[in-house]
This record gives structure tokens, C-alpha cells and sequence, in this order.
């Protein structure tokens, strides 16, 4: 009978603990719009604060820059301004510019503006912040140097066109096995500081595991959204090395480029 | 005068027999075991000769015979022989009440290998579990290697048709099917295989396409001491083996151990063409115990044990490494526990198997698949059951309900080690965490209508609860299948129905109808990146796929006396939902309901005296697939075949020439596979025992006698059939 008790107490202790254990572990919210982004810079111009996020260290590709602006006199999110980001690196001989996106509409999302930019080199770039606050008109300017490491995830192809165009992976930035979304951006080189999307191209995209010469299923070729980008999905059925080979058409073909992706 | 005096001997004579035999006798009753009703015209006959009687119409018997030991043989259209020792006193009438079990209606290819009868018990006369299951007339074996042949009924293989191993679920961990679940029960631990090669009978387990039960020696309450050593050896692959077995008994406990050890090399084809890296080691453990409580009741407990190890597969990418397994079983037997009950037996039962296989003694630099790749793999089941039966009985009507739970967690995966510099590791899951709960319930109901029609009639519905619970897993299908679920749950409804029909006193005709559902297997559902060499595709498993739904009718005609018999089937097996591979890309299938197949044929066997001592046997089965969809063959489907032979059996010597032979197999699937076709063979094969001294037996035997080069259909990549083997075995027994 004893032995029968201690089970049964046994069995409730144990039920008790595996109900404990259910604890979740969400996230804290600390309040700040900046949240877990990497800060990168600030400086500041005409009483407004500039501080530069960004979601990862920089090297060449594409990144999201978000901008926080606040009045240094009072502290306060400034939320309606025009804000834009443009990259510039000085290589002695020559500028050149890179491809970027500035902030859509005047309206901040969470207190920040999004921005992007295309590093299409490594090395020393300087980021020219611009904003314009709606409410009363006030125009700045802020310049910040950056170093951007060097990278794989830009491709810079000359077409069959002549013209040189720069294709970035966005997604998958932590690819997994099973299937990820795919993203690629597309511009060209129309002069040094000009680099517009190229909008209206065909998307051929085929994941192959070189090493092992079997590509997977169920991959969908990326489709032009918006500003030169192009979304997909891509479907890896294993860890290791894989292969992305993309071909982008304009009714001909116009090149064709690679990615690889290791999936961990 | 010398007619008179001639006369006068003989009566004289006939007087003495009479006078000898009016002292002494048997008599008694013959019944049906299962519909408590007498059997009427059952044959009774002393063991090895034609002397005996036969019953009358309520199924009395009564046999004169002088003061003795002897054994007697009862047997009846369409049940179980059975054996019994009886001794006869002087001036007194033996009494001996013999209960038969059906066997026509139940499992006509029942085949009885190590049986009740104790001349038969410990003879040992075949090598091996495989040689036994493929005498059964429509059953074939798939060959991938010198090791563990998978058997097939009619065409049908793994979830169509189930094998169990007294009636335990056992699940194969590798993904590539090495490790079927025969390959557990060596042949010195199978006492007799029943075959149901439709879907009548639904006991077992859900199947399109028949079940295989192996079942399995018990510990023998009726040896107090038996030991059993055996050595052998055969010349095509070197094979060494040892076998051993004891059982120990009294009234209370009885208990059995056997060991069987296996090395074998690499084996050699027809023509002396060695077929490197197609050797094996394999150690199988195997102990019984038994606990007679009383009143009805007994306990069994078994324990098999396999080990495994170094199994070449040369036509496959990667040889078996080690393979572990383990089953377990508790089963309670009570007989007659109330008023109209029979018997109640529960089974509760687990079992873990684990395999691993790689491919780093194979040149990977060389191969078309897969080139400069390592894939060492691994899998492992575990499966847990109960399984619980009532058998009612009334004169007449029985009445057997069974509940059939299981509960299966199987795992796979693969690693891909590059021989290359630079190369990352690849790494996949090929069956993510399996979750798989299975609970049936059937009823299966039996009734004598007159005394020549029988009827039987099963019921089976299964209900499936199956998930795949590694995120890993789960993201890797998710990626085929649009459906955020992987969990699945499936009902299947089977039903089937058999009538029998006895003509004159030797034959009886048989109609089986089914309809019966199988549902997918873990395998089809969340298998992922399975390598078919039949067809050089990836599998990935469909979590979305429906039960497949056959249709059957039989036909069957048994005529048998003890000094002939013959059988005839015809079948049709008509699939609705079938699964198969259909291409999704370049070297991707996967599993899904095509529309319809069929399979149909015809079964024949018989055997009879053709003089003392000596019987002849034949069988052929000739089997026909299509599918419908696509109207081509089924893949994988064998061609005529079947096998000729006579023995001799005295007291002490055993001798036999068999052939086996196959014809040309020219229907393949070659739209959907790399199928190809295959030629006929003829083997002939010489086997012999002999007892020696009453302790020891020798066993002599030649197969594949002319050394013919084949192969058989279902041979894996052509993989050929054995050489010429000479084999040899000593047997040193305790003495009765
Ligand atoms: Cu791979
Ligand atoms: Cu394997």
C-alpha cells in the first residue's frame, strides 16, 4: 500500500513539474522602437538628432537602414519627415554612388524611417542622411562613414545588352532546410550615381547541390514585386552546399548568374 | 479337401487376429475444435502407415489393435492433421478425444514446419526460414542481398500484406528495406507459417493482400529435457553456423533457449562468379518461458533477440553496418474461463529495432549516384501493442473478438560526408519522428450451416492517428505539401466473407469475397528522400494520401486424401487507390493514389504416393499485374514459377530431389521503372537426413545441383541467385 502511495505521489509530482516547465519565454519588450537593431551611426544637424540603424553588420548587399530622428531640445520622435539614405564612396579617381531605397511617404513606421542600400563594394562608404520634417519645413543633412566588409551576396554581371547590372539575395538571410522565401534585387549602372531597378525581367532560378548533382521540387521562380525586387520561394531538402542559378530574361536571355548557400 | 483345410487356416487365423484384437482398442470422438461439433469421416491412421480407420458420421471411431504404444493420426478434410500418443493395455479400451482445428476455411497454406508431430519435431530438415515461406505456392521473395529475403504474396509486398511474428507488429527501421520482419525467426524457432494469401483473413493485421504469421516454438511442456547442438556449413559462401536448443519442463514452468550463430563470406553465382562483398555475421537469440497456472490459465513470456553485422549488399549503394533487435512478448492464455467462452488470451508486446548502414568500404569516387558522397545512415522503430482476443463458442457458431492496438515511433536519417575538400557536410532526416497510433477492432465469426457448408466472415476497422513531430522533419515536407499539418488520421473498413462447400468425403470448394482497405504506411506518408534502385528515383511521402481499397473474389478446389490431394485458386484483386511513384521533377517521385491496378491468377499444388514411402509434390503460381492507369504492367511482379519434387521418408532416413523453376518474365513496368526483363530457370536440388545413432543426425544437401547462373525477377539489380552449394550439418540431439 505504501508503495502504491509513493507512485501515486510520485506521478503527481512528476505531472506537476511537467506543467511547470510549459513556461514560455517571450520575448521583453523594452519599449524602444530600435528594439534588437544594431546601431551604426548618429550625428546631428539643424537641432535634430540622426541615429542609423541597421538590422546586421554591413558588408557588400543589401541592407535595411532605419533612421530615428528626434529634436535635441525636447527629446520627442519626430514621425512625419522625408528621409533618404545615399551611399557614396570616394575612390580617389572617382565617386560612385550605389543603389538605395529611401524612406516611402513621410508617415515613420514605429518611430523609424526605412531606408535601404545596396553596398555593390567593401570598403569605406559614407552614408548622406537627408530629412525634411513635415511639420514645420526644416531641412538637414548628416554624413556618416561606414566601413562595409566584403561579401558573396552581390553579383555584378554584364549583360548581353552591354549594360552591368548588380544582382543582391536578400532572402533567404538564414536559410533552413524545407522551403524559404527567395529575394532578389536587380539595378544596373546608368551612370556612377545612378543605379535604377530593372523592373521588368524574367526570373529563371533552379537550386542544385553541386556536390551531390540533384537539385529539389517545388521551387517557385522569383517574380518582380516592386523597386527591382523579385520574390520567390526555393526549396532546400538537405543541410550543405547548395547552388542557386538564376537567369533573368528581357525576352532573350540577358545573363545569368549564381549564389551559393550553405545551409547549416 | 485342400479347400476346406485352406479355409479352415484362414478363418483360424482371422479368429486369432479378431481374438487379439477384441482384447485391446481406441476409440473416441473426433470434434471440431473451434465449433464444439463432431467432424464426421475423419481419417484415423497409424503414423507411417496406411493401417487405421475412419469415423462415422457423428465422429465415433473405434480401432482394434494389439497391446502398445502407438501414434495416431487423425486427420479430415479441411482441418489441422493432428497427431496423438495413445497406449493400449491389454484387455482394455483406450479412450482418446480428438479436437481439430479447422484449417481449410482458416489458413488454407498453413505449413506445419517444426509440427506437433515429434517424428517431424526436431528434423530440421531445411536451412533456413526463407526456404520454408517460399514453398507456399504465390509467395516470392524479394532478394537485395545474400541475407534476409522479403517475402511478397501474389506481387504484394510490405504495407499491402502483413507479416507478423505471432501476431506482433514489427516495423523494419531501414528506410531501404534490409531488415525484414522474417529475418527474425530462424527456422529452428518457426513451427508453422499460416498464410492467408487474401484478405479472408483479417486477424492479423489490415492488408490488401494477404498476412504471413510466423509462429513461433514455445517452450514444450510435454519435454522435461531436450538438447539440441547443431553445426553446419555450406560451400557457395562458406557458411559457418551453429545452432542450439534446450527446453526444460515440468508441470508448473516450462522453458526453451535456442541460439542460432551465422558467418557467412562472400557467395558465389552460378559458374563460380564470386559476388564480392556479400557476406554477413548474424547472431539470433531466442528464450521462452511458459507458466501453467492452472485452471486454463498459462503465461508466456518470449524474448527474440538479433544482431546483426557486416551485411554486404553489393547491387545496393551501402551495406548494413550493425542491426540490433529487440521483440518482446507477454501473453496469457485462459481456456474455458466461463460458460460459452473458449478462451481469452491477451498479448502485450514491444519491440526496438535499430540499423545503421553506410558506405565507406564502396569506391564512392566511381559511382553514377551520388559520386564522392559518404551517406552513413541511420533508423530505428520502436512499436508497442496490446492485443486482446475472446473466442466464443456455441455448437456450431464461433465467435472471435479482437482488439489490435499498437503504438509506432520510427526514426531515419542521413548524413553525406564529401571525400572532396571544402565540401560542407549535408544532413537530412528521412523519417522525421513518427508518431503512429493504431487501434482495430474485428470480428470474426465462423458457423457450420449444414454439415458440408461453413461459412466465415471478418470484420476489421482500423483507426490511425499518425504526426510527424521533429520541426526539422516537418519543414522538409512542408516544403511539398501545402498543408501546415502533418498530422493525419485515417479510417479503414474491411470486410470479408468466405463460404465452403464439401463434396462427397475428400473435396471441398471454396469462394472467398473481400473488400478490404489498407492504410498507408509511416513510410508513404512522411518518408523523405528514399532511394529506389527499381526505379533510380527520391521518394518523398505524402501525408495527404487515401487508404487504398481492393476488391477481391477467390475461387478454390481442394481435394485431399491422405494418400492424394490437389488444389486449385483462382483470384481477382481489383485496387482502387493505388499507391505508387508518380514524377514530381527531374529525380523526384512521390507517393500517390493513382486510379486502379489489378492483380490476378492462378494457384495449383498437389501431392500424392506414387509408391511406399515415397510422395511426390508439385506447385506452380502463375500472377498477372497491371495497372490501369498508365496500362502497363506492375512493377516487380513475378513470372510463372513454382517447383516439382519426390521424397523418400523412412524411420531414420530422409531424401528428396526437388526443382524449382521459374519462367522468362517479359511483362515489366518499363514506363515507370528501371525494371527489366528476366529468363527462365530451372534448379534442382538434392536434400537428405539421415539418423545416424539415435543422438545424432546428419543432414546432406546439394542446391542449385548443375551450378546454373540466374536470377530471379524480384532479384534487386539483377543480383544473382547462389551456385552450386553443397551443405552439410550435424546434428547431436538428446535422446528420447
Ligand atoms: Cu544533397
Ligand atoms: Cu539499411
Amino acid at each position: 500500500m505504501h508503495f502504491m502511495r509513493f507512485v501515486a505521489v510520485a506521478f503527481v509530482t512528476v505531472l506537476l513539474m511537467a506543467g511547470c516547465s510549459e513556461k514560455s519565454t517571450q520575448p521583453t519588450d523594452n519599449g524602444n522602437p530600435e528594439g534588437s537593431l544594431l546601431k551604426v551611426g548618429e550625428g546631428e544637424d539643424q537641432g535634430y538628432k540622426v541615429e542609423l540603424y541597421s538590422e546586421k553588420t554591413f558588408a557588400v548587399g543589401y541592407h535595411r537602414i532605419y533612421v530615428k530622428l528626434t529634436k535635441t531640445s525636447t527629446g520627442a520622435l519626430v514621425d512625419r519627415a522625408a528621409v533618404s539614405v545615399v551611399p557614396m564612396m570616394d575612390m580617389g579617381a572617382m565617386k560612385h554612388s550605389a543603389p538605395h531605397e529611401d524612406h516611402e511617404g513621410v508617415s515613420a513606421i514605429n518611430g523609424l524611417f526605412h531606408c535601404a542600400v545596396n553596398f555593390i563594394m567593401a570598403g569605406m562608404w559614407e552614408l548622406r542622411v537627408n530629412f525634411r520634417d513635415e511639420e514645420n519645413g526644416t531641412e538637414g543633412e548628416v554624413v556618416m562613414n561606414i566601413n562595409v566588409a566584403a561579401g558573396n551576396m552581390l553579383k555584378s554581371v554584364a549583360g548581353t545588352d552591354g549594360k552591368n547590372y548588380f544582382i543582391t539575395l536578400v532572402k533567404p538571410e538564414k536559410p533552413v532546410v524545407g522551403m524559404n522565401d527567395f529575394e532578389i534585387t536587380v539595378h544596373y549602372r546608368e551612370t556612377m550615381m545612378s543605379f535604377p531597378a530593372v523592373e521588368d525581367l524574367a526570373v529563371k532560378m533552379e537550386p542544385t547541390m553541386p556536390s551531390m548533382g540533384h537539385g529539389s521540387p517545388n521551387n517557385v521562380d522569383p517574380t518582380h514585386q516592386q523597386n527591382g525586387h523579385y520574390l520567390g520561394k526555393v526549396n532546400f531538402t538537405m543541410t550543405g552546399d547548395w547552388r542557386v542559378d538564376l537567369d533573368l530574361a528581357r525576352g532573350d536571355s540577358l545573363l545569368h548568374t549564381s549564389f551559393d548557400i550553405t545551409i547549416p | 479337401m485342400l479347400y476346406y483345410r485352406m479355409v479352415a487356416l484362414l478363418l483360424l487365423f482371422l479368429g486369432n487376429i479378431s481374438m487379439l484384437t477384441a482384447q485391446s482398442s481406441i476409440r473416441g470422438r473426433v470434434m471440431d475444435a473451434a465449433m464444439e461439433a463432431p467432424v464426421p469421416f475423419a481419417n484415423v491412421r497409424m503414423h507411417g502407415t496406411q493401417r487405421g480407420t475412419a469415423c462415422d458420421s457423428s465422429g465415433y471411431f473405434h480401432l482394434s489393435l494389439p497391446p502398445g504404444s502407438y501414434r495416431l493420426v487423425i486427420s479430415a478434410l479441411g482441418y489441422e492433421p493432428s497427431v496423438e500418443e495413445v497406449r493400449v493395455s491389454e484387455k482394455t479400451v483406450a479412450v482418446l478425444n480428438v479436437s481439430l482445428t479447422p484449417a481449410v476455411i482458416a489458413f488454407p497454406d498453413e505449413i506445419v514446419v517444426y509440427g506437433r508431430n515429434r517424428g517431424d519435431a526436431e528434423s530440421g530438415w531445411l536451412n533456413a526460414t526463407e526456404d520454408v515461406i517460399r514453398n507456399v505456392a504465390g509467395i516470392s521473395m524479394i532478394r537485395r542481398a545474400n541475407f534476409a529475403l522479403e517475402p511478397t504474396i501474389r506481387g504484394m509486398d510490405a504495407g499491402r500484406i502483413g507479416v507478423v511474428i505471432d501476431g506482433m507488429k514489427i516495423f523494419g527501421a531501414c528506410v531501404d528495406r534490409m531488415d525484414p520482419v522474417t529475418a527474425y525467426v530462424e527456422v529452428e524457432n518457426l513451427e508453422k507459417l499460416e498464410v492467408s494469401k487474401n484478405s479472408l483473413d483479417l486477424t492479423k493485421a489490415a492488408n490488401i493482400g494477404g498476412t504471413l504469421n510466423m509462429v513461433t516454438h514455445k517452450a514444450d511442456f510435454t519435454r522435461p529435457f531436450l538438447a539440441q547442438s547443431e553445426i553446419g556449413y555450406e560451400t557457395v559462401s562458406g557458411l559457418r553456423r551453429y545452432r542450439g536448443i534446450v527446453n526444460y519442463a515440468d508441470s508448473l514452468i516450462a522453458l526453451r533457449a535456442t541460439v542460432s550463430l551465422k558467418k557467412s563470406g562472400d557467395f558465389r553465382a552460378g559458374g563460380g562468379q564470386v559476388i564480392t562483398g556479400s557476406g554477413f555475421a548474424k547472431n539470433n537469440y531466442k528464450m521462452d518461458m511458459s507458466l501453467n497456472l492452472g485452471a486454463g490459465q498459462r503465461m508466456e513470456f518470449s524474448f527474440i533477440g538479433d544482431n546483426a553485422s557486416n551485411i554486404g549488399y553489393p547491387v545496393l549503394l551501402m551495406d548494413a553496418t550493425t542491426t540490433k533487435s529487440q521483440i518482446y512478448r507477454l501473453e496469457h492464455h485462459w481456456m474455458n474461463p466461463f460458460r460459452g467462452v473458449k478462451s481469452f488470451r491477451s498479448m502485450v508486446y514491444f519491440n526496438r529495432i535499430d540499423h545503421w548502414m553506410d558506405d565507406y568500404d564502396r569506391d564512392v569516387t566511381v559511382r553514377p549516384v551520388m559520386r564522392n558522397m559518404y551517406m552513413p545512415m541511420f533508423g530505428k522503430t520502436r512499436t508497442a501493442g496490446v492485443n486482446e482476443e475472446i473466442s466464443l463458442v456455441t455448437g456450431g457458431h464461433r465467435l472471435n473478438l479482437i482488439l489490435d492496438f499498437y503504438r509506432l515511433t520510427a526514426f531515419a536519417d542521413m548524413k553525406m560526408v564529401s571525400v572532396l575538400p571544402g565540401v560542407s557536410d549535408a544532413y537530412l532526416l528521412n523519417l522525421g519522428d513518427v508518431l503512429l497510433y493504431n487501434t482495430a477492432a474485428v470480428v470474426d465469426y465462423s458457423r457450420l450451416l449444414t454439415d458440408r457448408l461453413r461459412l466465415r466472415t471478418n470484420l476489421r476497422i482500423d483507426y490511425s492517428d499518425r504526426d510527424l513531430r521533429n520541426e526539422f522533419g516537418r519543414r522538409q515536407l512542408e516544403a511539398f505539401w501545402e498543408t501546415g499539418d502533418m498530422r493525419q488520421t485515417l479510417t479503414s473498413f474491411s470486410f470479408s466473407s468466405a463460404i465452403e462447400y464439401r463434396i462427397g468425403d475428400y473435396g471441398a470448394v471454396q469462394l472467398v469475397v473481400a473488400r478490404s482497405e489498407r492504410i498507408p504506411s509511416h513510410i508513404e506518408n512522411y518518408g523523405f528522400f528514399l532511394y529506389n534502385v527499381t526505379d533510380g528515383y527520391f521518394y518523398t511521402g505524402n501525408p495527404l494520401l487515401k487508404p487504398e481499397t481492393s476488391y477481391q473474389a477467390e475461387l478454390s478446389m481442394d481435394y485431399s486424401r491422405p494418400e492424394h490431394d490437389f488444389r486449385i485458386n483462382v483470384y481477382y484483386n481489383n485496387i482502387r487507390n493505388y499507391i505508387s511513384g508518380v514524377i514530381q521533377s527531374e529525380e523526384f517521385k512521390t507517393f500517390a493514389n493513382i486510379t486502379s491496378a489489378f492483380i490476378t491468377g492462378v494457384e495449383v499444388k498437389g501431392s500424392m504416393d506414387v509408391a511406399r514411402g515415397l510422395r511426390m509434390h508439385v506447385s506452380a503460381a502463375y500472377t498477372y499485374g497491371q495497372n490501369r492507369e498508365l496500362n502497363e504492367p506492375l512493377p516487380l511482379i513475378p513470372p510463372l514459377e513454382g517447383g516439382l519434387g519426390i521424397q523418400w521418408s523412412s524411420d531414420r532416413f530422409r531424401f528428396a530431389i526437388e526443382s524449382r523453376f521459374a519462367s522468362a518474365q517479359n511483362r515489366i513496368a518499363s514506363r515507370t521503372t528501371l525494371e527489366d526483363r528476366t529468363a527462365g530457370f530451372i534448379l534442382l536440388n538434392l536434400r537428405g537426413r539421415f539418423r545416424a545413432w539415435d543422438f545424432l543426425d546428419i543432414k546432406l544437401g546439394v542446391e542449385n545441383l548443375l551450378d546454373h547462373y540466374y536470377n530471379e525477377h524480384l532479384s534487386v539489380n539483377n543480383l544473382p541467385g547462389r551456385g552450386r552449394n553443397a551443405y552439410f550439418g550435424l546434428n547431436v540431439h538428446s535422446v528420447e
